[in-house]
C-alpha cells in the first residue's frame, strides 16, 4: 500500500488483491460464474414449460418444489449475483479510480473486504442448492406468510419436522450480499467525491460516474428497510415471533412495503450504470458530443429521489388501499418523464454523429431501443386498473426482463467490448462479437414477444403446468412456450460465443494501444492495461467528458487531458 | 468546483485528496450512517405502524422500565461527551489523554449493556418474553439491534483507543466518535418511543 | 474549513447539560403527569430538539459542509416517506374483497366472477 507501487505478486493480483482493477475483475467473474448459474436455472424451467411431460434432460424430474426453488433462484441469482456486482461493482471499481485520475480507490482495504463479502454471499447461495429440503422456493421476493412461518416452506415439510433451512440462508446471503453492496457503494461515493484529479469537477466527470454513484447512494438509502425487515423474517422464521403473521398479531402486507422500499429503487440501482455505459459509448462511436449531459444529470437525480415514492406499484394486487393505488400510479407514470429524457437524450447523441457500428455501439443502440419497449410495456402495468389484469401473468415476466435484460447484459457487454482493450491490454475479436450481438438480440426478443402474447392470453407466472387449465391448453398456448423455451436454449448456446472470445482475447488476442477508440475521457490517458497505480504522472483535467468534433480543433477528439 | 485544491497533508503526513473538505474516512462515515438511518427508520416506523394500530399494545407498554430507559440514556448522553473530550485531545495531538477518555466511554457502554441486561432478565422472568406478543418481539427486536451497534461502537472504540494511546491514527477519534453520537441518537429515539409513549 | 474546526469543551459541556436537562424533563414529565397524548407530544418534541442539538454540536454538523445536512435530511425524509405511503396499508383490516378477523368484518361484497 502506501505510494510504493511495486508489481504485485500472483497471490496480491488474484486472490487477495487491493488494485481496484483486480478487485473488479474479481467481481466480473464471479458475476461470469453466476450469470451461468442463473442461466442454468432457466434453462430447467423453460424446458419444463415448455414439454411439461418429459423428464428435463441433466435434471430429470421436475415437480413443483423444484420449479418454485429453480424460479426463485433465477431471480435472486440474476439480480443480485449478477446485475449488481456486474454493472456497479465490476465497472465501479475498474472505472471510478480510472475515470477521476486516481490511484486507487479511498479505500483499498474495504474494497477488499466487501468483494470477500460478497463471494462469502455467493457461496452461501449455491450451497443452499443442497441443504435438506433444497433453496428457497417461495419467489425472489420472499412475501410471508409463504415464507416466513417456522417450520413449513412453500410446499416442502421436513419429516424430522426441523426448519427448513434453504430460506435461511437465502436470507442470510441476500443480508450479506446487502452489506457488502452498502460498503463498496460508500466506497465509490467516497472516492468520487474525494479524490478526483486536479480540474475534475463534477460536472467534467463520464455519465457512467454520475450513474454509478447516484446507483450507490439510491441503493445506500432504501436498503434498510428490507435489511430491518430481512431481519424480521429470520426472527419470524427461527424464533417463532410474529411480526408478518397475522394469527400471532402480525401483518404480512408490512414486509411487502418493507421489500418493495428497496425493491423498486433497486430496479434503478441496475438500469441507471448500465445508461451511464450507454451515455459513454454512444458518443465515442458517434463522434459527437452527449447531447443535454447537466439535464441528463439533473434528471437522474430526480429520478433517484423520485424511485422511493414509487414502490407500491408492485402491490396493486396485494389488496392495498385503493386510494393509495390512485397516488402509486400516478408517480409512477411520472417516472416515465425522467426516462424519455435520457432515453431522447441517447437518441440525439446519435443525430448527425458520424456513427461507427463497433460492436459496443451495437450493443449500447440496441440496449436503448430494447429498453424501450420495457419502458412502454411499463405503462400498463404502472396503472392501477390495467395492472389487475396484466400482473402476476407472462405479460409481467416479459416487461421486466425487457427492462432488466438491456440493462445487465446489454449493457455488460457494452461495458466489456467497450473497455476490453483498457482491461486486458488486448482486442476482441470484432466478427465474433457481431455474431454474438445479432444471436443475443435475436434469440432475446424471440423468448420475451411470445410471453407477452402467452401472458395476455391469461398464463399465470407462478403456474409450473399450466396445461392444468383447459383454456390455457391449447397448441397456440403451447406452440408460444415452445419457441420461448428454443430461443432461450439458443440464447444459452449464444453466450458461449462471448465466453470463447473473451477468454480467447484475454489470453491472445491483439495488442491494445493506450487510445485505440481516440477517445476523451480520463481512462484512456493511462496505459492499456493500467499498471498497478494507473498513471505515470498526475493528470489535470481541461474540459469536459465528451468533447467530439469540437469546431477549431486539429482532430475530432479533445482529450480532457491535454490542454 | 473546478478549480479544485485537493491535495492535503493528514496527521500522519500522508498526502491524500480531499475535494469535498471532509476527510474520506469521515466522509465514508456519514454515508454509513445515511443508511443506518433507514435500518433503524424500517424498523421504527414498522413498530410505530403496529402501535398506531393496535392501541391494545398500551397495556404491554405499561410493563417497559421508564427509570431504567432513562439511566441508559444519561449513561449514553454522558459517554457522549467524553468522546468529544477524545476528539479535543486527539485535535491536541495527545493520544494518551485521547485513549483514556475513550476507555471512560466503552466503560460507559459496558455499564448500558450491563443494565440493559438486568431489564431483559427482569421482563423474562416476569414471562414477558419476545413470544408474548408482537409488542414485545418489536421491543426485544429494537432494542437488541440497538444493542449490538452498541456493542459494535465498544469493539471499534477499544481499537481506536488502542492506536490512539501509541498516537497513531488519531483521526479514528473523531470518526469512531461519530458512529457513537448515532447509536445515542436511536436511543434518543427509542426512549420515548418504547418507555414513555405508551 | 470544517477539517480543524476546534472542538470548544466549554460548549460541549453546555451541549450535555442542556441534552441531560431536557431528558430529564421527558422523564418527570412522564413520571408524574402519567403516558398520555399530551406528554408524548411534549416528549416527542424535546426529541425532535435533542436530535437537533446532538446533530448541529456533538456531530458538528454546524461546521461541515452544507451537504452532510443534506444527507441527513434526506434520509430522515425517506424514512417519513416510507411511513407516510405505507401506514394506510399495514394492519388495515379491510380491503377490498377481504376482510381479516371475523368480529370486525363488514358485509362484503361477493367477488364478482369475470
Amino acid at each position: 500500500m502506501g505510494s510504493s507501487h511495486h508489481e504485485p505478486t500472483f497471490t496480491e493480483k488474484y486472490i487477495f488483491p487491493l488494485d481496484h482493477k483486480n478487485i473488479g475483475l474479481q467481481y466480473l467473474l464471479t458475476a461470469m460464474f453466476m450469470a451461468c448459474v442463473g442461466g442454468f436455472l432457466a434453462y430447467v424451467f423453460r424446458m419444463k414449460l415448455a414439454w411439461a411431460d418429459a423428464p428435463v434432460p441433466l435434471v430429470g424430474d421436475v415437480d413443483g418444489g423444484l420449479y418454485n426453488s429453480m424460479v426463485t433462484m433465477h431471480g435472486t441469482v440474476m439480480i443480485f449475483w449478477v446485475a449488481m456486482p456486474t454493472l456497479i461493482a465490476a465497472f465501479g471499481n475498474f472505472l471510478i479510480p480510472l475515470m477521476i485520475g486516481a490511484d486507487d480507490m479511498a479505500f483499498p482495504r474495504l474494497n477488499r473486504l466487501s468483494y470477500q463479502i460478497f463471494l462469502l454471499s455467493a457461496i452461501i447461495l449455491i450451497a443452499s442448492f443442497f441443504v435438506p429440503g433444497g433453496s428457497a422456493s417461495g419467489a425472489w421476493t420472499f412475501y410471508p406468510p409463504l415464507n416466513s412461518s417456522k417450520i413449513v416452506d412453500g410446499v416442502v415439510e421436513m419429516h424430522n419436522g426441523g426448519v427448513y433451512w434453504g430460506g435461511n440462508l437465502w436470507i442470510l446471503a441476500v443480508a450479506l450480499e446487502f452489506a457488502s453492496f452498502l460498503l463498496g457503494g460508500i466506497n465509490f461515493m467516497t472516492t468520487t467525491l474525494n479524490l478526483r484529479t486536479k480540474g475534475m469537477g463534477l460536472f467534467q466527470m463520464p455519465m457512467s460516474l454520475w450513474m454509478i454513484n447516484i446507483a450507490s447512494l439510491v441503493f445506500a438509502l432504501s436498503v434498510g428497510p428490507l435489511v430491518a425487515g430481512a431481519i424480521m423474517m429470520l426472527s419470524d422464521r427461527m424464533v417463532g415471533t410474529g411480526f408478518f403473521n397475522p394469527e400471532l398479531g402480525g401483518d404480512p402486507v408490512l414486509f411487502q412495503h418493507l421489500f418493495w422500499f428497496f425493491g423498486h429503487p433497486e430496479v434503478y440501482v441496475v438500469l441507471l450504470p448500465a445508461l451511464g455505459f450507454f451515455a459513454d459509448i454512444i458518443p465515442v462511436f458517434a463522434r459527437k458530443p452527449f447531447f443535454g449531459y447537466r439535464i441528463v444529470v439533473y434528471f437522474t437525480l430526480f429520478l433517484g429521489a423520485l424511485s422511493f415514492i414509487v414502490w407500491a406499484h408492485h402491490q396493486f394486487q396485494a389488496g392495498i388501499d385503493p386510494r393509495m393505488a390512485n397516488y402509486f400510479t400516478i408517480t409512477t407514470i411520472i417516472i416515465s418523464i425522467p426516462f424519455g429524457v435520457m432515453l431522447f437524450a441517447l437518441i440525439l447523441s446519435l443525430y448527425g454523429g458520424s456513427i461507427r457500428f463497433t460492436v459496443p455501439m451495437l450493443w449500447a443502440i440496441s440496449g436503448v431501443a430494447e429498453f424501450l419497449v420495457g419502458g412502454i410495456t411499463g405503462i400498463h402495468l404502472g396503472t392501477s386498473a390495467s395492472d389487475i389484469y396484466f400482473h402476476d401473468n407472462y405479460f409481467v415476466v416479459a416487461h421486466f426482463h425487457y427492462t432488466l435484460f438491456p440493462a445487465t447484459f446489454f449493457g455488460a457487454f457494452a461495458a466489456i467490448t467497450f473497455w476490453f482493450p483498457k482491461w486486458f491490454g488486448r482486442h476482441l475479436n470484432e466478427g465474433l462479437g457481431k455474431l454474438h450481438w445479432m444471436l443475443t438480440v435475436v434469440f432475446f426478443n424471440g423468448i420475451f414477444i411470445p410471453l407477452f402474447i402467452t401472458g395476455l392470453n391469461g398464463q399465470h407466472r407462478r403456474i409450473y403446468d399450466y396445461k392444468a387449465w383447459d383454456e390455457m391448453n391449447t397448441p397456440a398456448q403451447h406452440n408460444l412456450n415452445v419457441i420461448a423455451t428454443i430461443c432461450l436454449l439458443g440464447l444459452l448456446a449464444t453466450q458461449l460465443v462471448f465466453l470463447l472470445n473473451f477468454f480467447r482475447s484475454w489470453a491472445s488476442g491483439p495488442k491494445a494501444t493506450a487510445n485505440p477508440y481516440n477517445a476523451t475521457t480520463l481512462e484512456w490517458a493511462a496505459a492499456s492495461p493500467p499498471p498497478h497505480g494507473n498513471f505515470d504522472k498526475v493528470l489535470t483535467v481541461y474540459r469536459g467528458p465528451h468533447e467530439y468534433s469540437v469546431p477549431g480543433a486539429k482532430e475530432d477528439f479533445s482529450p480532457q487531458w491535454i490542454q | 468546483m473546478s478549480a479544485l485544491t485537493n491535495d492535503m497533508r493528514t496527521a500522519t503526513g500522508v498526502i491524500t485528496r480531499s475535494n469535498t473538505g471532509i476527510p474520506s474516512s469521515r466522509l465514508a462515515m456519514w454515508f454509513l450512517l445515511g443508511g443506518e438511518v433507514l435500518i433503524f427508520g424500517g424498523l421504527l416506523v414498522s413498530y410505530m405502524m403496529g402501535r398506531l394500530a393496535h392501541p391494545e399494545w398500551a397495556e404491554e407498554a405499561h410493563h417497559t422500565a421508564t427509570t431504567i430507559g432513562f439511566i441508559n440514556a444519561i449513561i449514553l448522553l454522558t459517554s457522549d461527551l467524553f468522546v468529544v473530550m477524545a476528539h479535543a485531545d486527539a485535535q491536541r495531538k495527545d493520544g494518551a489523554s485521547a485513549a483514556k477518555n475513550i476507555m471512560i466511554t466503552v466503560a460507559l457502554g459496558l455499564a448500558f449493556l450491563v443494565i440493559k441486561g438486568f431489564e431483559y432478565s427482569h421482563e423474562i422472568s416476569a414471562g414477558l418474553t419476545i413470544h408474548k406478543s408482537v409488542f414485545w418481539a418489536y421491543y426485544y427486536l429494537i432494542t437488541g439491534i440497538h444493542g449490538s451497534h452498541i456493542v459494535v461502537g465498544i469493539i471499534a472504540l477499544t481499537l481506536v483507543a488502542r492506536t490512539a494511546k501509541r498516537g497513531e491514527q488519531l483521526q479514528r477519534v473523531e470518526t469512531a466518535g461519530i458512529y457513537w453520537h448515532f447509536v445515542d441518537m436511536v436511543w434518543l429515539i427509542v426512549f420515548p418511543l418504547l418507555y414513555i409513549a405508551k | 474549513m470544517a477539517i480543524d474546526a476546534k472542538v470548544d469543551l466549554k460548549k460541549a459541556r453546555m451541549t450535555w447539560a442542556m441534552l441531560v436537562g431536557t431528558m430529564t424533563i421527558s422523564y418527570l414529565a412522564a413520571k408524574f403527569m402519567g403516558h398520555g397524548s399530551t406528554v408524548s407530544t411534549v416528549v416527542f418534541s424535546i426529541m425532535v430538539v435533542q436530535w437537533l442539538i446532538l446533530a448541529s454540536q456533538f456531530l458538528h454538523l454546524n461546521v461541515e459542509p452544507k451537504f452532510v445536512w443534506g444527507l441527513w435530511i434526506s434520509s430522515v425524509f425517506f424514512v417519513a416517506v416510507l411511513f407516510i405511503l405505507s401506514y394506510f396499508d399495514v394492519w388495515n383490516h379491510q380491503g377490498i374483497n377481504w376482510c381479516r378477523g371475523a368480529a370486525d368484518c363488514v358485509q362484503l361484497n361477493e367477488p364478482k366472477s369475470f
